[in-house]
């Protein structure tokens, strides 16, 4: 048992130079040197609640002498000036540093009478080295065709074979190390579904308010009855009942049941409110206007989540629409996330088209296609340019079957149209799983949680969207 | 003179005074047909000709021509 150190105050000690225990190799039946990388000291965390009668067990076990960083009333305490079999507690962070070797306290924390739930080394850390960005050499032309070739031409013609080789030589073994083994059956649950962890999730988005704007909703669809739906058209002279179909689907990924007529199971927020508002005509378009009178809607209506599967393309170069900017930093203010697809405009790997309108604004939440292998679908917009237009998230987007109005029922398409709903859909479980989820919390915790994948964050963002 | 369909967003400082706003776009010609109260901006239409004077009314922050938007015809692979 460790002899209890004589208790010097660690302000007195606070000029003079006392290495850590490990430092110097100690002597006979001392600690043994600190590991690479590691000073010597250890870090113990302790539980949640637990209080000082948790460091006072701790110090009496394994005879250790801690003081309370709050004591230091205003100066900072310092850990490089702790004695042997000393430590310091910090009581906001409900961790203590301490200078002793852990043995003693290992058992103690093992033998479940203690509140502690991990100890680790104390770590040695360095600032990282920030320097400006080496500008890449500009290769010289080739020679002998008598044409300089340009930068965009090298880029293309490295990205086609690069996808050439990926094809011919498989990125199967990759996706397997990486824990993402392909998904086979699609008889009880889409691809999309199993991709995103959906079925394992125990939220429903029950008691979140789902806006589609869309093509409308085809509202006697067996799939949705006795669901909360409520309906809106903001196309002049047409009702909100879908004669397209896209709306359905889209509503059908985001929102769809668990228990669908014929399987698989195809729709992530099976208990959310459904607000469905056609903005886009049975023929497909629409304008700016609808837009933003779906989006005042679906704010007054107190909907946590927009879904808009829609766009105009823009050109490289081309800002984002101000009005559509400051639309959605209000509908932000206002506890609402906007989410949109990024567009379809590609042709990889030949051509990557900027991600288009509205989804290029800042404050818009911009959704890419994977598909069930984990590549970029190839007609999904990448985030090319520099003012806004960046893609924030993936979503499933390739062969995606969903709902489809009465008599076909169901039908599978492409599309960032249909990633954006799974990131909708999953966004309604992750806001009823705690109610700070909202605006930008929400639009921060599904960045966060996303999968992240060998892919450029120009086209998927920060990775795939993961459900709670 | 030919119509010109747009949407107008006005500044912060005016967010809750958009019908002050809305009556001064009308002044100058602007037909408003939505006011959103809750996103600071109106749609409607004005003659190509005026949509400048528009921006010099206190309060519009932005000024755009509205854009057609849409999604391809229901037999489409790709939507």
């Amino acid at each position: 048992m460790a002899k209890r150190a004589r208790r010097k105050s660690i302000s007195q000690s606070s000029g003079s130079d006392v290495p850590p225990s490990g430092a110097d190799g100690g002597g006979p039946g001392l600690s043994p040197p600190a590991a690479a990388g590691t000073t010597g000291r250890f870090l113990v965390l302790f539980k949640e609640g637990a209080g000082p009668a948790s460091v006072k067990s701790l110090s009496k076990a394994a005879g250790l002498s801690i003081a309370s960083a709050a004591d230091f009333k205003g100066r900072a305490a310092n850990v490089e000036a702790l004695g042997r079999s000393e430590g310091l507690h910090f009581p906001d962070l409900g961790v203590a540093v301490v200078n002793t070797p852990p043995t003693e306290m290992q058992a103690f924390a093992a033998s479940g009478e203690s509140d502690i739930l991990a100890i680790e080394p104390e770590r040695i850390v360095y600032a990282v080295e920030d320097g400006p960005a080496p500008i890449p050499p500009q290769p010289p032309p080739l020679s002998g065709t008598g044409t300089n070739v340009s930068l965009d031409y090298l880029r293309g013609y490295r990205d086609a074979v690069n996808h050439l080789c990926d094809k011919l030589l498989g990125t199967a073994a990759d996706l397997v190390a990486e824990g993402l083994a392909p998904l086979v059956s699609e008889t009880e649950l889409t691809w999309g579904l199993q991709a995103t962890k959906v079925p394992a999730s125990r939220f429903t988005g029950k008691g979140i308010r789902v806006a589609v704007l869309d093509t409308g909703l085809d509202l006697g669809h067996p799939d949705f009855a006795g669901r909360r739906i409520t309906s809106q058209s903001f196309v002049q002279g047409q009702a909100v009942q879908d004669g397209h179909g896209h709306g359905t689907h889209c509503i059908g990924t985001s929102c769809g049941t668990k228990r669908p007529g014929t399987l698989p199971r195809y729709g992530i927020a099976f208990e959310a409110e459904i607000f469905a508002g056609k903005v886009l005509s049975n023929q497909g378009s629409g304008g700016d206007g609808g837009i933003l009178a779906g989006i005042q809607w679906a704010i007054t209506n107190k909907c946590a989540i927009i879904s808009m599967s829609l766009g105009a393309p823009v050109q490289v170069g081309q800002s984002f629409s101000q009005v559509f900017e400051q639309t959605a930093v209000r509908a932000l203010a206002a506890g609402t996330l906007i989410i949109a697809a990024a567009g379809n405009e590609s042709h990889r790997p030949q051509q990557i088209a900027p991600v288009g309108h509205p989804a290029n604004c800042p404050s818009i939440m911009a959704v890419g296609a994977v598909d069930r292998n984990f590549q970029v679908a190839p007609f999904s917009c990448g985030g090319l340019n520099p003012q806004g237009g960046q893609v924030d998230i993936a979503g499933p987007g390739v062969s995606i079957r969903s709902s489809w109005p009465r008599p076909t029922l169901y039908n599978t398409i492409s599309g960032t149209s249909m990633a954006t709903p799974h990131v909708a859909g999953i966004a309604a479980l992750w806001a009823q799983s705690n109610p700070s989820f909202r605006a930008r919390a929400l639009m921060s915790i599904l960045t966060q949680s996303a999968r992240r994948l060998s892919l450029p964050a120009r086209d998927i963002g920060t990775g795939l969207v993961q459900a709670p | 003179m030919a119509k010109v369909r747009l949407s107008l967003s006005v500044s912060d400082s005016h967010l809750k005074h958009l019908g002050k706003v809305a009556k001064a776009v009308k002044k100058v010609g602007m037909k408003v047909e939505q006011q959103h109260d809750a996103l600071g901006v109106l749609t409607g239409s004005i003659d190509a000709d005026k949509v400048e004077r528009l921006r010099r009314i206190a309060g519009v922050s932005s000024v755009e021509e509205e854009r057609q938007v849409g999604v391809p015809p229901p037999g489409s692979p790709i939507q």
